[in-house]
């Protein structure tokens, strides 16, 4: 399922028009950005949670020039699916 | 660190775009569900803005039960996995924006764990300095996450702790650098002392000497230099008057001179620069918007201004107004860049 997809699904499920679900979506992700920055995680109750999560540096071997390279350190967003979602999943699979 | 639920993101609705709050929560709920409904369906769910949720497959594996250490079998099953996009990832990145991956020189090293000289070049020494060489290379802002990551590996490698470095590169930088201030300290002093010894020099055959720090005009001096060689002995008498004569216009001068310390102290270009400021030369009137740089640019010449600056209180940048009066320094080229 594209972005397109899910746009429009979110629109017939709600009413709404196409453009004006785009709209509070991005508002809505906006909002999610706002409180990862401050540090914040989004608790999305039989969803999941998103949270960031802090990397440290590392060493690594460049694949191209076989230089050794330094990764900076670096803040990820992370997921973590809500128990509920995934055995849904996890039996879905073995269907 | 603070928890957002769906309600917060509804307010977030409510504030922006005028739902009311039922609307708004079902709204934070609906794109929720969607997604599940997609991950379940379609195995695949792409949001653009956040990041793309797929169901991924993993293969059977064997594991040990952590309680009781019996070797168990993780059976083949599925999981939902979460990859931000990049609109996404820079902007939690953001307090990090400023990195970038850089190339590792040669003879620097990080150790995973504290087992010493793993590595294939057995003769080089584990290094802690490297990090902090490095990472400045590629900060350019926000130390604080970086010190603190500092601080994690650094702990995370090393068993011991100790507030001095403790390899042997470590210590020489320090020596080098401690060797360093020294060496600015003497050089200072003794830059200093060439000053008067320069003087001294000339003044050794004569029986007198002069206290003052001579900056007075040396025909005086060498008069009597001359008179002190003809005749050592005899001449000392004859010297005597002349010197005298030479001490007073020392004196006479260094009345002038003792002032222009004040000027030094104002600004570091006047201190090093190759003219003491023994007066007022003349007063001149700026003209309409000129700068203080201009005006001592059009009477005397480039690289002065500093002079002008300190003698009138102002900065170069000043714009003066028409008919404005500044005072020009009289101007005396320092002894010891007398071209003998």
């Amino acid at each position: 399922m594209n972005n397109k997809e899910f746009v429009a699904e979110l629109s017939r499920k709600l009413g709404y028009k196409q453009d004006r679900t785009q709209k509070l979506l991005l508002n809505v992700l906006n909002g999610m950005g706002d409180s990862f920055m401050d540090g914040n995680i989004v608790q999305v109750p039989n969803f999941g949670t998103f949270e960031v999560r802090k990397k440290m540096e590392r060493v690594m071997v460049s694949p191209t020039t076989g230089q050794r390279m330094l990764v900076p350190p670096k803040m990820v967003l992370g997921f973590k699916p809500h128990p509920s979602l995934k055995d849904k999943i996890k039996n879905g699979g073995e269907e | 660190m603070g928890k957002l639920s769906v309600q917060d993101l509804a307010g977030i609705l409510v504030e922006k775009n005028g739902l009311d709050k039922e609307e708004a929560k079902r709204f934070v709920v609906a794109i929720f569900d969607v997604i599940q409904s997609g991950i379940e369906t379609d195995k695949l769910v792409k949001v653009k803005g956040l990041g793309t949720f797929k169901v991924v497959d993993v293969d059977a594996r064997e594991s040990v039960n952590v309680n009781t250490g019996d070797r168990v079998l993780i059976d083949s099953h599925s999981k939902v996995t979460f990859t931000p996009d990049s609109t996404m990832k820079e902007l939690v990145n953001k307090p990090f924006s400023g990195f970038e991956t850089v190339v590792l020189n040669e003879g620097v090293e990080f150790e995973d764990t504290p087992t010493p000289k793993s590595s294939a070049n057995a003769s080089e020494d584990p290094e802690k300095e490297s990090d902090e060489v490095v990472e400045q290379t590629a900060t350019e802002e926000e130390h604080d996450p970086v010190t603190e990551e500092k601080m994690t590996v650094a702990d995370a490698e090393e068993t011991v702790e100790t507030p001095l470095p403790s390899s042997s590169w470590g210590r020489s930088i320090l020596l080098l650098a401690v060797g360093l201030c020294v060496g600015f300290v003497l050089g200072y002093f003794v830059g200093k002392m060439n000053f008067f010894t320069a003087v001294d020099a000339q003044q050794e055959t004569t029986a007198l000497k002069v206290d003052k720090p001579a900056a007075a005009d040396t025909l005086a001096q060498d008069t009597a230099l001359v008179e002190g060689n003809a005749d050592s002995v005899q001449a000392v008498a004859p010297t005597a008057p002349a010197v005298v004569a030479a001490s007073e216009p020392v004196a006479k001068s260094t009345e002038a001179e003792p002032d222009y310390k004040k000027y030094d102290d104002m600004d570091a270009r006047v201190r090093l620069g190759a003219y003491y400021i023994v007066g007022t030369d003349q007063i001149v009137e700026a003209r309409d918007g000129e700068t203080l740089a201009h005006l001592s640019r059009r009477y005397l010449g480039e690289g002065m201004s500093c002079y002008v600056e300190v003698y009138n209180g102002m900065s170069a940048k000043t714009v003066l107004t028409e008919g404005q009066q500044v005072k020009l320094p009289k101007l005396k080229l320092r002894k010891y860049l007398k071209k003998k």
